[in-house]
């Protein structure tokens, strides 16, 4: 395969470059605000100039949402208490011969599926419907409810007084995000390429995110649809 | 252990590669390793790359290969050399070495003694056609009386013999956990080293539109940087990887470490898979050309990545399509991968 031909999509500089970019997102509310506004333009006003970067480029909703999440006072208290409590219940382990018990809770799979249900409830109570429904680009939503059922889901309710165009159309939506779905694979020979963590991650709160996106947006849209259709 | 943020990973691993020789010759190896390849790496090299590594900050480095102990002194010179920088150190081995409780301990005790931190076990239906469990299990026992921390890996696809079940339940395990306390023992889908292949898999363990929420990005690209046995340094250390030429970034013998990181930091692929995950990137893809297919066909990611780096119709999406990506991925990084990234006023929730 000569260079040419392969999927290598090199940018000059592209590490420092980024690194510019985020520490830009980091220091200035002013271009975290122009950079969701329009990424394009932020991009290109930066360190991208010579990129040609298509005007329609968009950031992901779950990753907006993942940003109002992790910028969410309350919410973020919860996570790190949370965070906190876990930390106390692995160090409670007696060392020695508890290490391997220890070791054992830190990859614990259902403890993280169990952890993201946590979160999903915890950002149920503290951040508010509307955030959640600007994020989704669903409109209008009154409130965003979770209920827990006896299977190994969640189901979120919202009911909504307008959807779209469609206005003075009260009904709830119900949808199921299924946290359940996690299992290891290991990527590599090495198979604890870094070491376990305790505690949320940012990558769980993403994964929240994205099943919220997921499933809540189509359905939210399909509702509107057929009230907008006279169902 | 991080308390007062969240639980967000750091810091990079060097894999090191000292032979790709293996005493198994496992179908659909992920090296293709098996007892006749004789490709061994220079003990300089090997300690050239950990020398490297910890100037660079990386934190930690794992032996692993083909069959890492099949180049003994190699191994332990790593390890040792490893140690003496302040880098821990941790090997994936399929334990065919502990033939008897005292030869397992005897291994043992030589790399802990070496300053070995951590080791890793690889069974199940292919490795166990050449290294019968109850040596995995001896060796687990003699590391653990060591003080090592270990970790079990057990490949699996829809039929099979050897489970995380059947491990916990052989007497030799029970007796082991009465002493030790239970081994972590994780599951894995075993994957065919071909894009087009679909593996024996549960429904639920394949990725489609319903399961995707729940595959975030890359754990290996851009973090694990490996030299393999014959000098090549790759971008990652995922099953497969020789097979593309994308994630060969450099060779011991001629690049420095810090320069093919670089080289792998520029490529926005590579950055875009560490965020996203190859699965996503297949999703995307399959929007802007329906005519690939990607759903229920694989269970594990490196397989997935197989496919976005040989399937041509995946590749001239990726080519054609990339730009419109670079504003969110640089967004996902730094929600990501800055650890102060969107946090609340005045780490007011610090504890």
């Amino acid at each position: 395969m000569d260079d040419s031909s392969r999927l290598v999509l090199e940018y000059p500089e592209l590490a420092r470059r980024a690194d510019a970019v985020v520490s830009q997102l980091a220091s200035s509310e002013d271009f975290r605000n122009a950079f969701v506004a329009d990424p394009t333009s932020a991009l290109m006003s930066t360190a991208f100039a010579e990129v040609d970067i298509p005007e329609q480029a968009t950031l992901d909703r779950a990753n907006r949402l993942l940003y109002r999440l992790l910028s969410n006072r309350d919410f973020m208290a919860w996570a790190v208490q949370r965070q906190r409590e876990l930390v106390e219940e692995i160090n409670a382990v007696p060392r020695g011969e508890g290490e391997a018990g220890r070791q054992r809770m830190l990859w614990d799979q259902a403890s993280r599926v169990e952890l993201q249900r946590e979160a999903l409830n915890a950002i149920a109570r503290y951040v508010p419907a509307e955030v959640i429904a600007e994020e989704l680009g669903v409109e209008s939503v009154d409130s965003v409810a979770l209920e827990e059922q006896p299977s190994d889901r969640i189901v979120l309710s919202t009911r909504a007084s307008s959807v779209n165009t469609v206005t003075n159309s009260n009904f709830t939506v119900t949808v199921t995000v299924v946290l359940g779905l996690l299992f290891v694979v290991i990527t590599a020979f090495d198979m604890t390429p870094y070491a376990p963590e305790v505690g949320i991650s940012r990558a769980d709160i993403q994964s929240v995110a994205r099943f919220m996106e997921a499933q809540f947006v189509p359905e939210m849209r399909q509702r509107g649809s057929r009230l907008q259709e006279g169902e | 252990m991080i308390v007062g943020q969240l639980a967000d990973r750091t810091g990079r691993t060097l894999s090191v590669m000292p032979t790709w020789r293996c005493s198994a010759a496992c179908g659909n190896c992920g090296t293709m390793s098996n007892p006749k390849v004789k490709t061994y790496l220079d003990v300089a090299h090997v300690l050239s790359a950990i020398d490297q590594a910890a100037e660079a900050g990386y934190s930690t480095v794992v032996f692993t290969g083909g069959e890492a102990t099949l180049a003994w002194e190699t191994l332990v010179a790593g390890i040792e050399h490893a140690t003496r920088l302040g880098l821990p150190s941790r090997l994936v081995t399929n334990a065919h070495w502990a033939v008897t409780p005292a030869r397992a301990e005897q291994r043992v005790q030589a790399l802990r003694t070496a300053g070995l931190t951590e080791i890793n076990f690889s069974t199940g239906d292919q490795h166990a056609r050449f290294v019968p469990v109850a040596r995995v299990i001896a060796a687990a026992d003699a590391a653990l009386g060591s003080g090592l921390r270990v970790a079990i890996m057990v490949e699996t696809t829809k039929e099979r013999a050897i489970t995380r079940e059947t491990i916990e339940t052989d007497p030799a395990y029970i007796a082991l956990a009465e002493r030790h306390g239970p081994v972590m023992i994780n599951e894995s889908p075993w994957m065919p080293l071909s894009a087009s292949v679909r593996g024996d898999y549960e429904a639920d363990q394949l990725v489609n539109a319903r399961t995707l929420p729940a595959h975030g990005g890359c754990d290996s690209v851009l973090s694990t940087t490996t030299v393999q046995a014959d000098g090549t340094i790759a971008a990652c250390c995922g099953i497969g990887m020789r097979l593309i030429p994308e994630l060969q970034i450099g060779d011991i013998r001629s690049t420095p470490l810090v320069e093919a990181d670089r080289r792998a930091g520029d490529d926005f692929l590579k950055r875009w898979i560490r965020v996203e995950g190859p699965e996503r990137i297949l999703a995307w893809a399959a929007v802007k050309d329906p005519a690939i297919e990607w759903e229920d066909m694989y269970a594990h990611r490196c397989q997935a990545c197989l496919r976005l780096y040989q399937d041509p119709r995946v590749r001239q999406v990726i080519r054609d399509h990339h730009a419109e990506k670079i504003a969110d991925v640089l967004y996902a990084e730094w929600l990501l991968l800055d650890s102060n990234a969107a946090k609340p006023g005045a780490n007011a929730v610090e504890v």
